[in-house]
């Protein structure tokens, strides 16, 4: 059920993200993303995909492969893309939320500080990488660094 | 002959015939009386002895039926661990230089060509182009299928990456996996597992052509061969051909010994017999396939066809043209002597007699036979196994963890490493051509690991001066005295605590006694023996001057200190002794890069790892290990030493690898007492790498940190380094201009300015006489 929730919950906070995100980086339009109801991250696809295409190639296999719920293959799928470009801030992103998926809260939050580190110019993506570490935070039942989470996405929210 | 009836030879044996018969004639009593007694001892002895050897006879060959039986029910064979290198990886933006993708070609044993290239691993070349058709293969995560692709490299980068056949863009491609060694049983066995289904029907017609026409219809001998090569050996006066069915063969390979004695024949015979009772022809005949011996290569001794075709062809047994596979066929006779790699006119001609038969019973047209016999024998020179001892001593390492050394060598797992083959060799290279410059003395050894910044991945790792020697690894086991290296350490420490140090802090180098009780004083000195007086952190880590650092460390605890080594990754147990602000700790260049590698990827530690995963013998994952990553220490703290280091290797202590490199780089010298161990470490934005010099009992070099290690490491990056390494923007950071020389802010024109970074709020506030908006000139002011 917990599984369900966070899924539900996690779905709910990305589309939300997807919908309110900046059109310039969109490669789809917001509709198609919500309206397919997928979860990926085609909010964050690369523009200058002529120079890297590959990247959005293997994170489009990787939520392929999340959309069976084979999060180990697509967790490679992701390592490969960041072979290729380690600071793209949000491939770690989603290895934190796949982390989530496998309970791994630890692993979850340091990627997303990872994240964090490499996406300081993109609110929309720190507010999203904090809300993972709140979640895993709650796994961990560390309250003040949920508090602390809590904090940081209102405030970047407020940003 | 009349005259030999008259001979007296003959006639003694008339005469003694006829006695005898006299004799019967005489006594036909005793006749009767022998005759009742052989009927007695008929009956008492010989049947008795009949029937024990029958059931000895019987028991001997439920013996051999159960040798059988066991070794076909359970594990045949103990399957090698086969190691590879990461794959290589092209998409349109990769840094790679031309060199590098003939290297890699090369590497995987792609085949050059002068037309396009037709064949899976075959590559043509002009200019900057190359037209590659990639071969097929089963990773970890999937199978890549192979491309035809064309790719154009300009300016070390790949500029246009194109399907030759639709010349659509193709977005990434993955080359198959180069083989590096295997992780052998003590026999040294080693195979590639073939199914029947993976071995083209032309290939088992033409086995079975040459080596048992007769194997699908006799019961494991055939007498009939048997007939006509004793009928061809004895007119030949030699022996020139072989009666054994397959069958045989594969027994005398399983549970015989290449004795050629009656007894061994027998058996041979009989296993034969019991063998073909068992188990039906195809298994027999799949098993042959795997187990025929046919080369070595040196320890490894090359089995089953299906090793065999990688290891002359470069390529799998499907794939391998027609002359090819009679080539292989042809060194089932000898495989010393009809080696293609050592002995190919030996192969050739052996190879020709195939292609002969071939034609005779029309499985070729006399056409097709005469093309595929005027065509050279082709092999690959394949890097021989056993090459990288230092890297896999690491890959050995951390697949203990989760395996024991039994399934390592004996149950045929496929493990995928982070080894970079071009990294690798251009480490190798840098320490062999770089050494003799250092020193005449071939006793100095060096070793070197490299490290991918951003996850961890080893790439490259050299335990001597002899990379493929596999002795002692000094990578991974010789622990010497970091010296310098440790200040970037100490100095994070300090920085961290923004209210107490920033690079632009006022530190106190003049003499230093520390007081230990029941300790004679301990008075640490600088490399130049002198005193510098007031020197800002900067400038105290950009010219390694010794006494600040012990000063710093001191100031801040030496636990804090050893908290921080921790935090960067260091699992080495240390104790709270001054001398260690001195680097007087024991450590590994691989425990170096350890803690490097978090300098490097700005405070993200991952633990350094050299396999990427594991598949079984069926070549389903069985293990992966994933990228993990930990931030222990401030990013922000990190941003200021690494702003540092970059200047070090650009106005400090290893200031000449400006001159050297186009890109800009970070790093840290280390020297330790006596000159006995020279070190440095630094990386760009692509590779991290630490080098060690010195010798192996300790005695003191010549070198210091730049004039030794650092050189090796600069001529490495020159091949290998492609991006700078720049310092992340990141909130809470500024920059202001300071004077280097007393830490106070100053115009950017003045004297000894420098641009140094801070954490916000941390900056200096007060003004030195060469202001911003100063020029340090009053005269000028009082008219600006």
């Amino acid at each position: 059920m917990s599984h369900l929730f966070r899924l539900f919950s996690s779905i709910f906070l990305l589309l939300l993200l997807v919908s309110c995100a900046s059109t310039e980086k969109h490669s789809i339009t917001e509709d198609a993303a919500v309206a397919t109801g997928n979860y990926r991250y085609q909010a964050w696809r690369l523009d200058n995909s002529g120079q890297f295409e590959a990247i959005n190639v293997l994170l489009d296999e990787a939520d392929l492969l999340i959309e069976n719920q084979s999060y180990d293959a697509a967790v490679d799928k992701i390592e490969r893309a960041l072979r290729i470009k380690p600071e793209y801030a949000p491939a770690w992103s989603r290895l934190s939320w796949l982390a989530l998926q496998t309970d791994s809260p630890k692993r979850s939050v340091q990627m997303a500080k990872r994240s964090n580190s490499l996406a300081f110019s993109d609110p929309e993506l720190q507010s999203l990488n904090w809300s993972f570490i709140r979640e895993a935070s709650e796994m961990l039942n560390d309250v003040e660094a949920y508090q602390r989470a809590n904090q940081k996405i209102e405030s970047l929210n407020a940003f | 002959m009349s005259s030999d009836k008259s001979s007296p030879r003959s006639q003694k044996k008339r005469k003694t015939k006829v006695s005898t018969k006299a004799k019967a004639r005489k006594r036909p009593a005793k006749k009767q009386l022998r005759k009742t007694k052989a009927r007695f001892l008929k009956r008492t002895t010989v049947i008795p002895l009949l029937l024990i050897s029958l059931v000895l006879f019987l028991g001997y060959l439920f013996y051999l039926d159960q040798r059988i039986t066991e070794r076909f029910e359970g594990r045949i064979w103990q399957l090698p661990a086969h190691v590879y290198a990461r794959p290589l990886e092209l998409y349109v933006g990769k840094y790679i230089s031309k060199e590098q993708i003939m290297f890699e070609l090369d590497y995987l044993n792609y085949q050059k060509v002068e037309d396009l290239p037709q064949r899976p691993a075959q590559y043509r070349n002009w200019k900057d182009v190359f037209e590659i058709k990639t071969r097929d293969f089963i990773f970890w995560d999937g199978e890549e299928d192979s491309h035809t692709i064309r790719v154009t490299i300009k300016d070390n980068k790949v500029t246009e990456l194109i399907n030759l056949y639709t010349t659509q863009g193709v977005d990434l491609v993955r080359f198959d996996a180069g083989y590096l060694t295997g992780i052998f049983p003590s026999h040294s066995q080693d195979r590639v597992l073939l199914k029947l289904d993976d071995v083209p029907d032309i290939f088992i017609k033409m086995l079975l052509l040459i080596e048992d026409r007769r194997f699908f219809t006799h019961w494991g001998v055939d007498p009939l061969s048997i007939g006509r090569a004793l009928l061809v050996n004895i007119t030949s006066g030699r022996t020139v051909q072989g009666g054994s069915t397959l069958t045989q063969q594969l027994v005398k390979n399983l549970f015989l010994t290449q004795d050629k004695t009656i007894v061994r024949k027998i058996n041979e015979a009989f296993m034969s017999l019991l063998l073909e009772l068992h188990y039906d022809k195809m298994l027999i005949l799949e098993t042959y396939i795997n187990e025929i011996y046919l080369g070595q290569d040196g320890r490894r001794a090359i089995h089953g066809f299906g090793l065999a075709s990688e290891f002359y062809f470069g390529k799998a047994l499907k794939q391998l043209s027609i002359d090819e596979m009679a080539v292989l066929v042809g060194i089932v006779k000898g495989a010393s002597y009809y080696n293609p790699k050592r002995n190919p006119d030996h192969a050739r001609e052996r190879r020709d007699i195939v292609l002969t038969t071939m034609q005779q019973v029309e499985l070729i047209t006399q056409r097709q036979k005469e093309k595929l016999s005027s065509k050279a024998v082709m092999t690959v020179k394949h890097a021989s196994s056993g090459l990288y001892p230092a890297f896999i001593d690491m890959v050995k390492l951390q697949l203990q963890q989760d395996y024991q050394a039994d399934d390592l060598q004996s149950e045929g797992l496929r493990v995928f490493t982070t080894l970079d083959p071009y990294i690798q060799f251009n480490t190798e290279q840098a320490i062999v051509n770089t050494l003799p410059w250092l020193s005449k003395n071939e006793e100095l050894q060096a070793a070197a690991v490299v490290v991918s910044p951003s996850n961890g991945d080893v790439l490259a790792v050299v335990g001597g001066r002899k990379p493929s020697y596999k002795g002692f690894n000094r990578a991974l086991n010789a622990e010497r005295q970091i010296g310098s290296l440790i200040k970037p350490v100490i100095y994070l420490a300090a920085l961290q605590d923004p209210s107490r140090y920033t690079l632009s802090s006022i530190l106190d180098d003049s003499e230093f006694s520390y007081q230990a009780p029941g300790q004679p004083d301990w008075q640490p000195q600088n490399y130049d023996k002198e005193y510098h007086g007031e020197v800002t952190l900067y400038e105290a880590l950009l010219k390694s001057h010794n006494i600040p650092a012990v000063r710093t460390g001191i100031d801040i605890g030496l636990d804090n200190v050893i908290d921080t080594l921790a935090a960067l990754g260091s699992k080495k147990s240390v104790s709270a002794l001054p001398s260690i602000t001195l680097g007087a700790i024991d450590m590994s260049p691989v425990e170096v890069a350890t803690v490097y590698q978090s300098f490097s990827a700005n405070g993200f530690h991952s633990p350094l790892r050299s396999v990427h995963a594991v598949l079984d013998k069926d070549r389903q994952p069985l293990e992966r290990y994933s990228l993990e990553v930990d931030n222990k220490v401030k990013p922000e703290a990190i941003a200021l030493v690494n702003s540092a280091m970059i200047d070090v290797t650009k106005y400090g202590t290893a200031k000449r690898l400006s001159d050297s490199l186009s890109i800009q780089v970070a790093g840290k010298t280390g020297t330790s007492d006596d000159l006995r161990d020279s070190w440095f470490a630094g990386f760009s934005g692509d590779v991290m790498a630490v080098v060690w010099t010195g010798y192996d009992d300790n005695r003191p070099t010549t070198l210091t940190g730049s004039s030794g290690a650092m050189k090796i490491w600069k001529n490495l990056f020159k091949e290998v380094a492609y991006k700078s390494y720049r310092v992340p923007e990141a909130p809470g950071l500024v920059r202001s201009w300071v004077s280097a020389k007393d830490g106070l802010l100053t115009g950017k024109d003045c004297e000894n300015a420098v641009e140094l970074l801070f954490i916000e709020g941390s900056q200096p506030q007060q003004k030195g006489d060469c202001a911003a908006g100063s020029s340090g000139n009053w005269f000028l002011d009082l008219f600006n």
